[in-house]
């Protein structure tokens, strides 16, 4: 070194920092043991000045970025993350504090999996009606499982499951198991019924006991929204297993544009003739850019899950009923305000494009719901039908910020607790990303506080720090599996 | 006014450096931009090139005030 000059010496130290940044970014780039963690510190600054792993957290109006911390005021939040890879599982480690758990309960953080319908996979971060009958009920921990009793009846989850209580004494929460489903008495339908026109995506059950299962849809393409997957028709039936019996598929009618001229309507017809008795659920998985009309079919019982998009532009009142003991409503329609009633009682919505909450007075087991306004998108926790008779829900209740615990004697629950740490408390979320959807290297996360609304202005919670340690498969492993 | 404070002198161990410099800053970016290109947002997550480009910038006026001076 001693012999070199000082052109020499100058080039070998700096080319040498050039070559080690390289083999540096190239290791991260391929994580060849693949583990790596991420952390987003809402108040820190990244000193290379990259723009980081974490893209920003929208939309602004549901936060607060003005402190140290990040504020949570509006249900629900999103942010994304890049990776370089594909990895299978996340564990994610925020730390926060929760400002009113009496009023907003839950706190949940998920993975998009469905870009068409914007799906994403949900995991307790907190549940502070879980860990409030954790220390007042009898609780029993069964591996990831809670069992928690009001009574002291079962000695664990597999107990229960076995000779499980009435349906209306047992809840669960982050759990599915789905008890055998038989209507007595069911008498099948041969009437053709004709339902309203639905916007986007739904998922319905129905019953099937000696008949096929039989369903007809006209889809038209409204062409008002350009994506450049264009405008898809995917339909999935679903067993009582969830395991797919059936599966349709239309490819886009070639038309991409946003210019807002319908083309022609396309019919898809479903008939599976010689299904075992019991639910089956129905997927249409199709964009907001799909009406559904003409939807006919004969199924005596058809209950819609959770949210309905009705496209009434004759503005015809239209009747439905539902288990759910609140409603989320929006009216999509620029030409005016909306008018709901709830078990004859009216509400008014006196905005356009933003979603209000109202409770049935007395909820019962089916309520009515009369929707007057063109273009309304309606919520529930439960199910929707357009009859009172077509109403099922074999789904068992599910604990959300808003449920009536008073006659529910079981829970169910896969959740940890968080631990507390003073103020804050830290929870650990373990996520399966294996097969989630990635954009360009993105991940896209959600943070949900349910029923917290920006218009209130209230702090939801306040997150301290978010850490996300990601597990693959090593470089090693990749090798091996494509040798083999 | 520059050149008086700073001795832009041609051939000088302060002009070896900045020739280097530029040398290895430009075929940083190269590479860089060759990366993003083969693993796009690799790069960038972690550096900021508009710095880099800047210093890259600076280096090279600095070479041309050496050139300057030498006429």
């Amino acid at each position: 070194m001693k012999n070199l000059s000082f052109r020499l010496k100058t080039r070998i130290i700096l080319w040498s920092i050039i070559i080690l940044t390289i083999f540096i970014l190239v290791y991260l780039a391929i994580i060849p043991f693949g583990k790596i963690t991420y952390t987003y510190r809402p108040s820190g600054h990244n000193l290379l000045g990259g723009k980081g792993f974490f893209g920003n957290f929208t939309p602004p109006d549901r936060l607060d970025i003005a402190g140290e911390n990040l504020k949570v005021i509006g249900d629900s939040i999103y942010f994304s993350l890049f990776t370089p890879r594909r990895f299978e599982t996340a564990k994610m480690t925020i730390v926060y504090r929760g400002f009113d758990y009496e009023s907003y309960p839950i706190i949940e953080t998920g993975v998009m999996v469905d870009p068409i319908l914007h799906n994403y996979r949900l995991y307790p971060v907190s549940n502070y009606i879980i860990d409030r009958l954790s220390s007042e009920w009898k609780k029993i921990n069964d591996g990831s499982l809670v069992l928690l009793q009001k009574e002291k009846k079962y000695s664990s989850v597999s107990d229960l499951l076995a000779s499980p209580p009435q349906k209306n004494e047992l809840a669960f929460y982050n759990y599915q198991y789905n008890f055998p489903y038989q209507i007595d008495n069911y008498q099948k339908s041969q009437e053709v019924v004709d339902l309203p026109d639905l916007r986007g995506a739904y998922q319905f059950y129905t019953y099937i006991s000696n008949e096929d299962l039989n369903f007809s849809v006209d889809f038209l393409d409204l062409n008002q929204n350009a994506d450049q997957n264009g405008d898809p028709i995917q339909i999935y039936v679903y067993d009582t297993g969830k395991k797919a019996v059936a599966e349709y598929s239309l490819p886009d009618d070639g038309n991409k544009t946003d210019g807002g001229k319908s083309t022609e309507a396309r019919n898809v017809k479903i008939n599976i003739p010689g299904l075992v008795s019991g639910v089956y659920k129905v997927e249409v998985k199709v964009n907001d850019d799909l009406v559904s009309q003409n939807i006919k079919t004969t199924q005596g019982k058809l209950s819609f899950i959770s949210r309905v998009w009705l496209y009434n532009h004759s503005s015809q009142a239209i009747n439905l009923w539902t288990d759910g003991s609140f409603i989320k409503s929006r009216v999509n329609d620029p030409s005016g305000v909306g008018r709901i009633s709830l078990n004859n009682n009216y509400f008014e919505i006196p905005e356009t494009y933003q979603q209000y909450k109202f409770l049935f007075d007395k909820p019962q087991a089916r309520n009515s719901i009369i929707v007057y306004r063109p273009e309304t998108i309606i919520e529930t926790s439960g199910v929707f039908s357009f009859g009172e008779d077509a109403l099922i829900n074999p789904d068992v209740y599910k604990i959300d910020q808003n449920s009536n615990l008073d006659k529910i004697k079981y829970i169910i629950a896969d959740y940890n607790s968080p631990i507390n740490l003073g103020i804050w408390r830290r929870a650990d979320i373990y996520l399966d990303i294996s097969d989630v959807y990635r954009e360009k290297g993105q991940t896209n996360f959600i943070i949900s506080i349910p029923g917290l609304l920006a218009e209130n202005n209230l702090v939801g919670a306040e997150i301290k720090s978010l850490q996300i340690e990601l597990t693959g498969k090593s470089l090693i492993q990749k090798i091996k599996e494509y040798v083999q | 006014m520059f050149n008086n404070r700073i001795q832009f002198i041609f051939g000088s161990k302060f002009h070896q450096f900045c020739q280097e410099l530029f040398y290895a800053l430009s075929g940083g970016l190269l590479l860089f931009v060759a990366l993003e290109i083969i693993k796009p947002q690799i790069v960038v997550v972690y550096l900021n090139l508009s710095f880099w480009l800047l210093l890259w910038f600076l280096s090279a006026m600095i070479l041309l005030l050496f050139k300057k001076s030498n006429k």
